[in-house]
Parts: C-alpha cells; structure tokens; sequence
C-alpha cells in the first residue's frame, strides 16, 4: 500500500512540475545561418562566427567498365563494351571558426564531412577552382548511336539514362532492384573516338544521391527516341569495383589549408552532406546559448 | 479499417438469394456504408419523424447527400482507392502529420471525391497538389515536378531556409502545379510518384509493370507473372530474343522461332507473348521515363483484344493512352463493375441487361463517381437483405476464384487454335450435362487433380502461380459435391 501511495504521490507532483516547466519561456537563442558573396556562415549574437571551407583533392581518373546486355532496337548487333570514364575526387567539407572570443581558436577546424565528387555533380558550380573534365564513354563501336537523334549542334541526345539499384520499395516494403536515379536529355559529342558527355538538362533522384545518375554498380540503361520515333534501350551491365578502389585511396588523407576555400555553391549532390553539417551545428550552438 | 472493410465487403458479399429488406435496415446499411457507423439516436428519432410523416423518401436522400460529402466517406473511398492500385492504404489525407506524406496522387483522389470531378480525372488530370517540407525533400513531389516544369531549379534558397528555421516546427506547405491541358507527358495519377515508386522499373522489365498495372485498374484485365525460372547465363538470352523489333535477314522465322523456343522458354510460351503483345508496347509510353518524368512523351500504343479481335492504337504518349483507355467501352464496363463491387457486392448477379443501365447511368452522370454511388446505394440491389449463403454456394465461388486465374491467362491465347479460351470461372458450364463433364473431365486431367498436380499441364511449368495444396483441396471438394454452380446447383452427379 505504501508504495502505491508513493507511486501515486510521485505521479502526482511529476504531473505538476512537468505542467510547470512547459509554462516556462525560453528566449530562441540567437544564431544566425546566413549567405553572402564570401560563402555560407553561421554567426552567434556573442560574436563568434565559423566559415564553410572545402578542400578538393587532385581528381584521379575512374573507369567503369560497362557491358551491353540489351540494345532493343538492334537486338541482333554485335553487343559492344564501353568504359566511364570519369574524373574523380575526395571534397572535404569543413566548418572553421572566423571568429571567435577566443583568438586561439580562430582558423581551427570545428566540424568537417566528406563526398566523393565529380564532372556531373561540379557541372553547375563555376565557381570551384578545381575543375573535373567532362565524364566520357569509350566505346569498342559507335554503331549503337546510329538511331540517336541529333543536336542542332551535332551532339547525339540520350532523352534518359538511368541506373538501378537494390533498395526498399516504400509501397510495398520489398527489397528489390529498380531505375533509382535518372538524367534527362543528355547531349554526347563525338570526340577524339570518346563519346563526351556534353551537358544534362535536368536529373531525378528518388533518394539523395550522390554520384551521376548514370554510375551504377549493377545496370545502368541508356533510352532515347529514335530518328524512326521508336523508344530505344540500350542496357549495360556495369562494375564499379576498380573505380571504388581508386576513389577509397585517396580518401583517407590529411587536409592541406592553406588550400581550403570558401563554400561558394551548393548543388543537390551536395546538399544532404552540407544541410547535415550546418544544421548540427546551429543546433548544438543554439543548445550552448541556451540559458 | 481494413477489418470493417472485410466486415462490410462480407455482407455484402452474401446475397446469392435475397429479400428486400425493411426501411429500418435501409437506413443502418447506408449510415454503416458511408460512415461506417450505424446511426446516431438522433438520426434515429429523425428517420422515425420522417416515416411518420411519410416523408422517408426525401429524407434518405437528403441523408445520402451528406453522408457522401463528409470526411469519414472520403476517407474509406481513399482506403478502396488505394487497395485497388495496391499502395500502402492508411495514409491519412485529411490530417497530415510529419510521419504521414501526402503527395499528388493522394491530392488527386481527394479533388475527385470532394468536388465529385469525373472519374476520369485518375487518368486525365494534369494539376497536382501536394505537401512540401524542407525536412522530406526528397520524398516531395516539389522535385519529382520540377524535373520536367524548370530543369534549372537549384536548392540553394531550400538550405538557407532549411538551416535558418531548423528549431521551428514547420509544417507542411501544399504547392500546386499545373500542366498545359494538351501536355503529353502528363497523365492523371499514371504521372504521381507514388503510382511510378509502387510500379519501379528495371531495364529488363520495361515498365511492363506498369502497364500490367494500367490493364487491370483502368480495363479489368488481370495479367498474370509467369515468368520461368532462370540462371544469370539465361537472362541475357532473355534480353536478346524476346520479342525484338527486328531481326537479321539471314535467319528465317522459323529458325527464330526454334531460337526462341530453345534460349527463351518464357518468350515462346504463347501464353506470355499474349500478355506481352499487350504489355510491351504500353510500356513504351514509361519508356523515356525512367526513375522520374522524362521531359519527352514516349510513343506507345494500346494494345488488346475484343471478342477475339485485335484492338491497336498508336498513341504519342502516356496522356493521349489515358484519354484512348477512357473511351474504351471495357473501361466503363471496368469502372462500372468496381463500383458494383464496392457498393453492391463482386458475387452478386447483374444480367446484361442490368450492366447495361448502370453503364448508362455512369454515363448519364458525366462519371462523376458520388452521383454514381449515389444511384447505386438506392438500387434494389442494394436495398436487398442479404441471405447467408449455403455451403455447395460458397463452395463455387471458392472454385471460381481459383479457376478465374486460368482465364486471366488464358483469355488472350486464341493464337493458339489447339488453346480452349473459354472462361473456367463462368459457372455453370452450359446447358448440356455432357458437355459439362467433358470440360471438368479435361480440367481435372490439365491441373493432374488426383495427384495434387505432380504430372500437371497446367498451370504451366513456367508460371509463378502454381496451385496451392490448399487449392487443390478445394477443387477437389467442389469435383466431389458435384462442381456446383453459383447457386449451388450440382452440375454433374
């Protein structure tokens, strides 16, 4: 009986102060996330303020080996075997106190992540002084392009290419391989026997993608409508295992900074890894300012 | 929900032989019908006053007028909705909470039961609304839209927003988009995430998937997988031969044939090209389309037969395939059926004639889907009582489930002339007793019902469905009673 009492007694005053601490006010501490010409920051109403730096490694050159498994328009030409090739690099992301109380502190690293980044995730950033040269193809035979459709310019147009994946369908709550990611009206220019990928107009991602849509580790597949009107697909089987080597081994290194530049430019190949920093940071800072 | 729907679809389900049921018990099935609830004591005093004053008539359709324009007959509509399509149903679309997104297709069902749009707009529409977080970004339909409306579109002013409110607890902003009325690329809720996510695409099915999907929604028409079991070696064989566009000159068709039959016993089968002189060129239409909407409509064609004749037309894209799927008469028939189903009950009869006046009436209310169940819910069919059925009567319906999966394949196979068509499940089989036992006889033999199908025929070897042991018990029992008929009338002795 007495601690049924005690019980009864203890839920009865929680009740109380739970009911008094939600009638307490707190002031919304001020940080402030902002952007101007010089980048992104965050800044503190106690005069401190941290910087997005990034550092860009050298790009190394990736190659994925691609084999077609299906042109469905030719299905009876000879399949040929194509290479990505792809610039690649380690971007290091890092937030650095600009200003700080504590001068001791300015310049030094408070938060960092990374992405391993590309031609097609850079494209649009004219701002970065590391430059990726366009992704390309090479291909054993160009006779698969013989149907594309052309540019006013040339270039031969891929309305889509996508790639497959392995993940969780959210209606049905299968595991099961489906197109994930996709680029749209893809212009490829013939040169230098490399078919180079000129410009993308638009891209789809069902997740936060990170890479190409077209950099698959299992099929990736081409489709374009033909100069006959006919929807054509061309598939390839795709192996990413050399191109993650090349991309882990120069993963793991130190961070020169005196080479670190501001943030100038953030796409949504970047965004998630970008928001994530920021946000955990204003977060932790608003908790530090928190009375 | 899904038990009171269970509930509700059984009795319906149980009027094999009925009588007309009293005003009273008119009243509790339509208060239980639209609002799953029987009615208040209040409505209750008011249906007596009404009765009393001999004023029942305008009170019940004054009680249907409200009962189908509130929220809680929306929401079931949705659940029904949704189950048809095969989504996720649940998703609660008049109270969006963090957990529970509600995107254009959600959006797009709920205009058509609010505003009693046509039914139509499932494949017609060309606005979209829906809910926009920063926090789901990328579950939102803000990008999947974006993609074909501004390519250009950058998220820039998103993270600035995004990290700037991050403590404040935002909630959703519903967006609106629309497309040009003649836009090609855009078809009702065939262009929705959800209808794309819930029918994904690989390079080896082709958005066969889809279509598959678009088939058995919009025209009734069950296409069943069969798809053989196979090596990785195999697969490629499967996306070289099956059914190419063209083929070398130096090979005859006969030796593509022998190809085909050798490399690809799936390709061969007549039973899968039936399905796939369907699917393959619905697909096309999602050909271009890839994980999100492509910025080029895709051509295609819609591709079926009517009473053994072959039905092609050549659309330009999936918007001018949803416009030729709603004027096809086994659409109407198709959607006029599923509201029967819904409102009235699958396994209660109509005859021809009976269809007939309901297409009519479909038709007469510019298929607006409340005016439609409104009509329904005050047919004689609705008002009977339902009578439990007995056991020889649920016996064959069991059967006519199981036996309606042949038909699904087999209706297209007419190619074949040594291929019997006819529909297993259209009980009974003909008048002539003789006739009769020879389409049993020549089912027990093809499924190998004595022994539970080890030397069976069919269903074929290939297919992904095979009789269950429980199936076969079922068949077995209904042989034994003497395959009885819907109403329970032994066909044989």
């Amino acid at each position: 009986m007495n601690v049924l009492i005690s019980t009864i007694i203890f839920f009865i005053s929680w009740t109380v102060s739970a009911n008094d601490s939600q009638q307490i006010t707190v002031p919304a501490p001020a940080v402030r996330f902002y952007q101007d010409s010089s980048g992104y920051h965050i800044a503190t109403n106690d005069g401190r303020e941290i910087t997005a730096y990034e550092y860009v490694k050298t790009p190394k050159e990736v190659r994925v080996d691609l084999t077609q498994i299906e042109n469905t328009c030719e299905p009876y030409q000879e399949p040929v075997k194509c290479q990505l090739i792809m610039d690649m690099a380690p971007v290091h992301y890092l937030l650095v106190w600009n200003k700080h109380i504590d001068p001791a502190k300015v310049g030094t690293v408070v938060d960092q992540d990374k992405l391993t980044e590309g031609w097609y995730s850079d494209r649009l950033n004219t701002q970065r002084e590391v430059r990726f040269r366009n992704d390309r193809l090479s291909c054993t035979d160009y006779a698969w392009t013989s149907e594309m459709r052309r540019s006013d310019n040339g270039s031969f147009i891929a309305d889509a290419w996508a790639s497959e994946l392995m993940s969780n369908n959210k209606e049905t709550d299968v595991t099961e391989n489906f197109t994930d990611s996709s680029a749209f009206e893809v212009l490829l220019r013939l040169r230098a026997n490399e078919l180079e990928i000129e410009s993308v107009k638009s891209d789809y991602s069902s997740r936060s993608a990170t890479f190409a849509p077209y950099l698959s580790a299992q099929v990736s597949n081409l489709s374009f409508l033909s100069v006959k009107n006919r929807t054509c697909q061309i598939s390839f089987q795709s192996n990413i295992t050399e191109a993650l080597a090349v991309v882990r081994s120069s993963y793991f290194t130190d961070i020169d900074m005196k080479k670190i530049v501001p943030v100038k430019s953030i796409n949504h190949f970047r965004y998630r890894t970008l928001r994530d920093l920021f946000r955990n940071k204003v977060n932790s800072l608003k908790s530090e300012l928190m009375p | 929900m899904k038990p009171l729907l269970v509930v509700f679809s059984f009795l319906l389900g149980c009027s094999a032989s009925a009588q007309l049921a009293t005003d009273e018990y008119y009243f509790r099935k339509l208060s239980w019908v639209f609002k799953q609830q029987i009615p208040s004591p209040a409505e209750n005093g008011e249906f007596k006053e009404a009765k009393a004053n001999n004023n029942l008539e305008a009170f019940i359709k004054n009680k249907i007028q409200t009962y189908s324009s509130q929220n809680a007959f929306h929401k079931k509509m949705k659940i029904l909705i949704d189950e048809n399509f095969r989504l996720q149903t649940g998703l609660d679309f008049l109270r969006s909470t963090p957990e529970v997104y509600k995107g254009a297709y959600d959006y797009l069902i709920e205009d058509i039961l609010k505003n009693n749009l046509p039914w139509d707009n499932l494949l017609l529409a060309k606005n979209y609304s829906y809910d926009f977080t920063i926090d789901r970004m990328y579950d939102s339909d803000r990008i999947f839209y974006q993609n074909i409306l501004n390519a250009s579109y950058k998220r820039d002013d998103d993270l600035i927003q995004d990290i700037s409110f991050s403590d404040v607890s935002k909630p959703n902003i519903t967006e609106s988009v629309g497309f040009d009325p003649k836009d090609p690329r855009v078809a009702g809720v065939l262009t929705t995430r959800r209808f794309l996510m819930r029918y994904q695409n690989t390079a080896l099915n082709k958005n066969r998937r889809r279509a598959a999907a678009i088939f058995r929604n919009f025209l009734c028409d069950d296409i069943v997988a069969a798809i053989p079991a196979k090596t990785n070696d195999s697969e490629k064989d499967d996306f070289d031969i099956l059914l190419p566009e063209t083929r070398p000159q130096s090979k005859t068709e006969q030796q593509l044939r022998t190809e085909l039959k050798k490399n690809d016993p799936h390709g061969s089968l007549p039973g899968c090209m039936a399905c796939h002189s369907k699917l393959d060129p619905m697909g096309k239409v999602f050909g271009l389309s890839a994980a999100g909407l492509s910025h080029k409509a895709s051509p295609g064609a819609l591709v079926y037969k009517r009473n053994g004749r072959e039905i092609n037309i050549p659309v330009t894209g999936v918007a001018e395939l949803a416009e030729k799927i709603a004027q096809q008469p086994e659409y109407i028939d198709c959607q006029v059926n599923l509201f029967w189903k819904w409102f009235i009950g699958q396994d209660v009869p109509k005859s021809a004639a009976r269809h007939q006046q309901l297409v009519e009436q479909f038709e007469k209310g510019d298929r607006r889907p409340i005016d439609f169940i409104t009509f329904l819910v005050q047919t004689p069919e609705f008002r009977t009582r339902p009578i439990l059925l007995t056991e020889n009567q649920i016996l064959a319906r069991k059967a006519g489930k199981i036996l309606k999966r042949c038909y699904d394949c087999h209706k297209d196979q007419d190619l074949n002339p040594q291929m019997k068509t006819w529909d297993l499940s259209d009980l009974p089989y003909g008048e002539d007793t003789a006739h009769r036992l020879a389409l049993i006889r020549q089912l027990v033999h093809a499924v190998d019902l004595e022994n539970n199908g080890e030397r069976s025929r069919m269903p074929p070897k290939e297919s992904v469905w095979k009789l269950s042991p429980q199936e076969f018990e079922t068949l077995k029992l209904w042989i034994a009673e003497g395959a009885p008929d819907y109403s329970g009338r032994r066909q044989v002795e």
